[in-house]
């Protein structure tokens, strides 16, 4: 029984000492050569448009693609959009099939997502929009508790994204 | 020797969850520091107006790998989240004083305040390049 209490309080001040309260890295908030990249992948230029058209535009696709418009502020070019999703991975759910069957006891697996996304549009000189696209996303696992926390940094995503912006801002440049 | 050893280990674990929690001082965070030391490090004023400070700011937050959750241009408020494996929220706060906007910062990671003076440092020297960027509309 001794034996054990030692154990735990010394695990418990190891697993303290190892987390702290909570630690970010130290260069969370400091531009790096990622901060360039993240911004290539995130950014797409746009002419012969204006501030209103490239957000009305935007506001659509994310509509399109099943965001919900949480927020916008339009003399700062912005949008905020959220959705929540099933998170449900098949080859996850397979090996946590897998491990009920040899052990019989059931592992957490990822249940659900809260995707966030927000928009800025930028005047770049005249009738010139830049405009910057932001996903992150958090996933919660069967046991209710955070598994994954994490900015999308997947090029093919601000691809597509982009793809379905460029028909967007044909539509609204026509007026359909 | 075993006992000395559980009551050592005990009551080191007992100070450092009480030096994390404590639950109603957090409230109104009677604990920290002086309010004007806060403000020092948190705090820098720029020479520009108060829209193109703030679109600078939303514009290095986004560098930086935040989502903008908020922003409004009649306060000059803007916040956004961090989530790279943890999570940094963060809230700024633009005030036009004259020629100069100043600019306010205060975040947290996860559920603790930040409050290392060398993390606004870094956030305020990418904000610098921003303001640059900003001033001469690249």
């Amino acid at each position: 029984m001794k034996n054990m209490f030692i154990k735990i309080s010394g695990v418990v001040l190891i697993v303290l000492f190892l987390t702290g309260c909570g630690g970010i890295p130290e260069d969370a908030l400091r531009l790096t050569t990622q901060s360039l990249e993240l911004r290539q992948t995130q950014q797409k230029e746009y002419s012969s448009i204006s501030e209103r058209q490239a957000l009305v535009s935007a506001a659509n696709v994310l509509q399109d693609i099943g965001y919900i418009i949480k927020e916008s502020e339009p003399d700062l070019g912005f949008i905020l959009a959220e959705k929540d999703r099933d998170a449900t991975d098949e080859a996850q759910l397979a090996a946590a099939i897998f491990v009920a069957v040899l052990t019989g006891q059931s592992s957490a697996i990822d249940k659900q997502q809260k995707i966030k996304v927000s928009v800025i549009t930028r005047k770049r000189g005249d009738r010139k929009m830049m405009v910057r696209v932001s996903f992150q996303r958090v996933v919660w696992n069967t046991h209710n508790q955070i598994s994954r926390q994490e900015t999308i940094k997947d090029k093919e995503v601000y691809k597509d994204f982009f793809n379905k912006l460029d028909k967007s801002i044909f539509l609204t440049k026509e007026g359909v | 020797m075993k006992k000395i050893i559980a009551i050592i280990l005990t009551a080191g674990s007992l100070a450092f969850l009480s030096g994390c929690a404590n639950s109603k001082a957090q409230i109104i965070n009677s604990e920290s520091e002086s309010q004007v030391k806060v403000r020092a490090y948190q705090t820098k004023s720029y020479e520009i107006d108060k829209k193109s400070a703030v679109r600078a700011v939303i514009s290095v937050m986004q560098d930086l790998g935040f989502v903008i959750d908020r922003a409004d241009n009649l306060t000059g408020t803007v916040s956004g989240t961090k989530l790279d494996g943890y999570k940094i929220s963060m809230s700024i706060t633009i005030r036009q004083k004259g020629k100069e906007s100043t600019v306010r910062a205060n975040a947290q990671a996860g559920i603790e305040a930040i409050t290392e003076p060398k993390t606004y440092q870094d956030f305020f020297t990418s904000l610098d390049k921003g303001i640059f960027l900003e001033k001469s509309n690249i």
